[in-house]
């Protein structure tokens, strides 16, 4: 039925259907995952989760200090009166997000790739 | 021994041919629909609204509405905005019935039923307690002592709300009452845009009110969305993993708004019957077909604790939940049992 010529064409067709999948995979697979921080609805910054990072964020009442470290994210200072967001703590998953009101500062951890979790209830 | 050989080939290229055919759907598939997503302080929360939509239904324009109905809707039910149907209930205390809008109605007939569902444990008219304690005021700090906490005590009682159905009013009978629709309104309004969004042909999306959260259809890839249940006590991490379709999850927690005063914590669920936040578990998480159910039940348990919060869920239909103990001990409906994944 197939003469060996067919067979190569076959199988160099299948390799490259084989190469798409694994590029479509890798790409939606690809990592990226980010820290947005946003004031008052506006977006402040997108900063990589993989870096070590202190930022000063200007809230609508004052400074919200937002530290990124070993990739992970947390508020350790806030011009806030119930403090929340920093006891909050340590987030670090994509999808999870740290919330100051008072502020209007919310800093969330984004991804392209599909999660294992799509949201978080608290 | 041909034979066997023609076999073999058509085998081979059946296998090719999925192989190309599971690629050509994968790309195609991807393409398909589009994400679409938007998140505001709004509510006294943080509200997302994400969508995925294929190119006949603009993603954009139709996320930007969402939030104009939710912007419309806080300015009807919020006690917070003057003038808003709330606040003129609470403006007209012991004086006069006050009309209002027929889904601020809605929302007040249903907070009295899960009042009469959970005994009184879920009530609207707590905000003089509230107001009281400094939540929801934005100026928290030292507990009140237990003879002011008498005092306004008995003016917590949603039995007393005097509805009227043919002529769309409200009234409380005396003039210090005042309503609060915190515990019900979110849910509510999640559910208005969890509804508007279907009704413009949305199948699969997530309206997330600061995590009461209804699900529209399926993810992408046809499974349940995955909801992480936050740990109470160590927040970075999940205590479980709940799948929903096509349905409600609230999850109510000591830790969501509170202060501290020597070295106590006082969250802001409270009990209507004692004044004090409620003290006998740690987290519920309720999972109902809508949010205003949801959202209601996840604070009336937390109020009634382990054993009667657990009645109380069993009871209702196409309700389940999880309630985590003081002891981080997870109590499981016998209907979440073999979905729920806990870590």
């Amino acid at each position: 039925m197939f003469s060996r010529y067919d067979f190569l064409i076959w199988i160099s067709i299948a390799i490259l259907a084989l190469g798409v999948m694994f590029f479509n995979q890798q790409m939606s697979a690809y990592s990226g995952e980010e820290v947005q921080v946003s004031v008052n609805n506006e977006k402040y910054g997108v900063f990589p989760l993989q870096e070590d990072n202190v930022l000063e964020v200007e809230g609508v009442n004052g400074i919200t200090r937002v530290e990124i470290s070993d990739g992970r994210v947390r508020v350790t200072h806030s011009a806030c009166p119930d403090k929340i967001c920093i006891y909050t703590s340590w987030i670090h998953r994509p999808n999870q997000t740290i919330v100051c009101l008072p502020n209007r500062v919310v800093v969330k951890i984004t991804s392209e790739s599909q999660q294992d979790i799509d949201l978080y209830t608290n | 021994m041909a034979r066997r050989k023609i076999f073999f080939e058509i085998f081979i290229a059946i296998i090719i041919l999925s192989i190309i055919g599971v690629a050509v759907y994968n790309y195609i598939d991807r393409d398909n629909l589009e994400r679409y997503s938007r998140t505001e302080l709004i509510l006294d929360t943080i509200f997302e609204v994400t969508i995925f939509v294929d190119e006949e239904i603009e993603g954009d324009p139709l996320v930007r509405e969402a939030f104009d109905k939710v912007r419309a809707l806080e300015k009807v039910m919020s006690r917070f905005v003057t003038n808003s149907d709330v606040d003129k209930i609470n403006q007209q205390a012991g004086k006069e019935p006050v009309e209002v809008d027929p889904r601020t109605f809605y929302v007040i007939e249903k907070s009295l039923y899960f009042g009469e569902a959970s005994q009184g444990k879920f009530d609207v008219t707590i905000a003089p307690l509230l107001n009281l304690w400094g939540f929801g005021t934005g100026e928290e700090r030292e507990p009140p002592e237990g003879e002011e906490i008498e005092e306004v005590l008995p003016l917590v009682d949603y039995q007393e709300i005097e509805l009227d159905e043919e002529n769309m009013s409200v009234f409380l009978p005396r003039e210090e009452m005042a309503l609060d629709l915190g515990g019900i309104a979110k849910g509510y309004i999640v559910d208005e845009i969890a509804e508007f969004l279907e009704g413009e042909g949305v199948e699969h999306g997530t309206v997330n009110a600061g995590g009461d959260i209804r699900a529209l259809g399926t993810r992408l890839d046809g499974n349940p969305w995955r909801i992480g249940i936050t740990h109470p006590r160590d927040r970075e991490n999940i205590i479980a993993v709940i799948p929903v379709t096509q349905e409600a999850i609230v999850t109510s927690g000591d830790y969501e708004r509170y202060f501290n005063h020597e070295g106590e914590r006082y969250h802001h669920i409270l009990d209507p019957d004692t004044g004090q936040p409620a003290g006998e578990v740690l987290s519920v998480t309720v999972v109902a077909p809508d949010c205003i159910t949801a959202d209601s039940l996840s604070t009336a348990v937390f109020v009634l604790g382990v054993e009667e919060g657990m009645a109380l869920l069993e009871s209702m239909s196409q309700v389940e939940g999880m309630i985590v103990d003081l002891q981080e001990e997870k109590h499981v409906t016998r209907g979440l049992k073999d979905l729920i994944e806990i870590r």
